[in-house]
């Protein structure tokens, strides 16, 4: 009864968390793992639509969940970069996406002690400030490799029809909506006085949505599509 | 102070969204360029691929013929040869109303004929006098060979037709052999015409005959009937060239043959 009324609160939060359900019954069923790049997209799906749904019951049932929200950010970007890892399969470019993941969770641990002076109290702040704007650079700066990578050797021969084309457009509208708007978003989040960017929740949720939906097309394409990638997916 | 700034960044985040957008759009019509690009270049790639192929083939088929007219010439014309010699000597020996005398003489009638026999053949598959005295006398022998008092054959050519390289040479005479074969044999044509002119850069060849015809979608989609045609176009593939056909049932048919004579230097190991 309280996600209900959470729902009649928050609709716009509600339903930009639910719509990772498209994606995921969309993407639902298991025989459409052809490549190691679709598992490990179905296992970022997987990820966003347990997080939203955990983090829809915790927040109706008014559960601290702020141990979710920080930990969400690593995860995304390790799995996005396995995604693109496979999807490029070359040694130089594995080496690389290690390397960055390495990179980015040393950062996620620097920016953790930054935004969170007194570590002690992690469990009630969100610290992540500046690891959101990072993280949204690196899936832009990922996107355009792939997209390059697409033109050296453009062997799908319908793009509109190769999952990862929507699965890039979803991160890169996501990425480019968000990265300015990171660190507001943090500030309306821990910013105890009178203090309320309402604006910031409907952009913020509206690219949500967007991006869930294009990963929905992109499930959608895997069940339909059989290994047509640029490289060996 | 924070609301203004909010309000810059709130601009910058939707125009760096539309310019995402755009980019989209732009990046889906680049793409479908580089693709058709890209699909050209296999395309070529492929073609080319086949061209080897059948440049190969015919490589490997005209050494085969030069192998087995070298064995005929070599071994058996000079076996041959001297089992006449000793033929003759034998007949001379038996006086001329002698039976034995009459199988040995017959015996050695035969073996003039196999020895005629395997001097055409021999000819046949290697031009030597294409290779010694060039293309306008290879056709006129190869027009003389073919002509019959039921099918006569003409060759218009200039009489200063410049010598081509040996690859072209070689491969229009093999055309013309083969078109030669087609009037006289498959279309019962009484008169033939043989034309070959050069025109720029390119040489063409040209077969005309008033024999009965034939339809060219039928024979091209028979498996077992055209191979000879097929064979013709193989071989012009593998020099760039084209041939045109202008035919039909009942009313005789004219057939063009075009070659550039700048080849690609590759073509010129095909033979």
């Amino acid at each position: 009864m309280n996600i209900i009324q959470f729902a009649a609160n928050y609709p716009l939060g509600f339903f930009s968390d639910t719509s990772i359900l498209f994606a995921f019954v969309v993407g639902f069923p298991l025989s459409t793992i052809s490549s190691r790049a679709v598992l490990f997209f179905k296992g970022y799906v997987w990820w966003l639509t347990i997080r939203n749904l955990i983090g829809l019951w915790t927040s109706s049932e008014r559960m601290n969940n702020l141990f979710l929200y920080n930990l969400d950010l690593p995860i995304q970007v390790v799995i996005m970069l396995f995604v693109f890892g496979s999807l490029v399969n070359r040694p130089l470019v594995w080496q690389v996406s290690i390397a960055v993941m390495v990179l980015f969770c040393l950062f996620f641990l620097v920016d953790l002690f930054i935004s969170n002076p007194n570590i002690a109290d992690w469990h009630n702040h969100r610290m992540n400030r500046y690891a959101h704007v990072v993280a949204n650079g690196l899936m832009i700066i990922l996107v355009l490799f792939f997209f390059w990578q697409l033109t050296i050797t453009p062997t799908v021969p319908n793009l509109l029809r190769y999952p990862f084309f929507w699965v890039a457009c979803g991160l890169l509208i996501y990425s480019a909506g968000s990265i300015f708007l990171a660190p507001f978003y943090y500030y309306d989040n821990v910013w105890q006085g009178p203090f309320n960017l309402n604006v910031l929740q409907y952009i913020e949720n509206g690219v949500v949505i967007i991006c869930n939906l294009l990963f929905g097309i992109a499930m959608w394409q895997t069940r339909q599509t059989e290994r047509i990638s640029p490289t060996n997916w | 102070m924070i609301i203004e700034s909010l309000n810059d960044t709130l601009l910058i985040a939707t125009i760096a969204m539309l310019v995402m957008s755009v980019f989209i759009i732009v990046f889906v019509a680049y793409y479908q360029y580089k693709q058709a690009q890209y699909q050209l270049t296999i395309k070529t790639i492929q073609e080319r691929h086949r061209q080897d192929l059948t440049k190969a083939a015919f490589r490997g088929q005209e050494d085969e013929r030069k192998l087995l007219a070298q064995f005929l010439h070599d071994d058996v014309g000079t076996m041959l040869s001297v089992v006449k010699m000793n033929l003759t000597q034998l007949e001379n020996q038996f006086r001329a109303d002698d039976p034995s005398g009459q199988r040995v003489r017959q015996a050695r009638s035969l073996l003039d004929d196999t020895i005629l026999n395997v001097r055409r053949v021999n000819r046949n598959l290697v031009p030597t006098t294409l290779q010694r005295f060039g293309l306008t006398a290879a056709l006129d022998e190869l027009v003389n060979s073919h002509s019959t008092p039921e099918s006569v054959i003409t060759f218009d050519r200039p009489d200063d037709f410049e010598p081509l390289s040996a690859t072209i040479e070689v491969m229009l005479y093999r055309v013309a052999e083969e078109l030669l074969e087609n009037a006289v044999y498959h279309a019962g044509a009484s008169h033939i015409t043989l034309e070959l002119i050069r025109r720029n850069n390119e040489v063409r060849l040209a077969v005309m005959d008033d024999g009965r015809g034939f339809d060219l979608d039928l024979i091209l989609q028979d498996s077992d009937r055209g191979l000879g045609l097929r064979t013709v176009e193989s071989r012009l593939t593998a020099v760039n060239g084209h041939i045109t056909f202008d035919v039909a049932p009942g009313q005789g048919s004219k057939v063009y043959v075009q070659i550039p004579i700048a080849i690609p230097e590759s073509a010129h190991t095909v033979l």
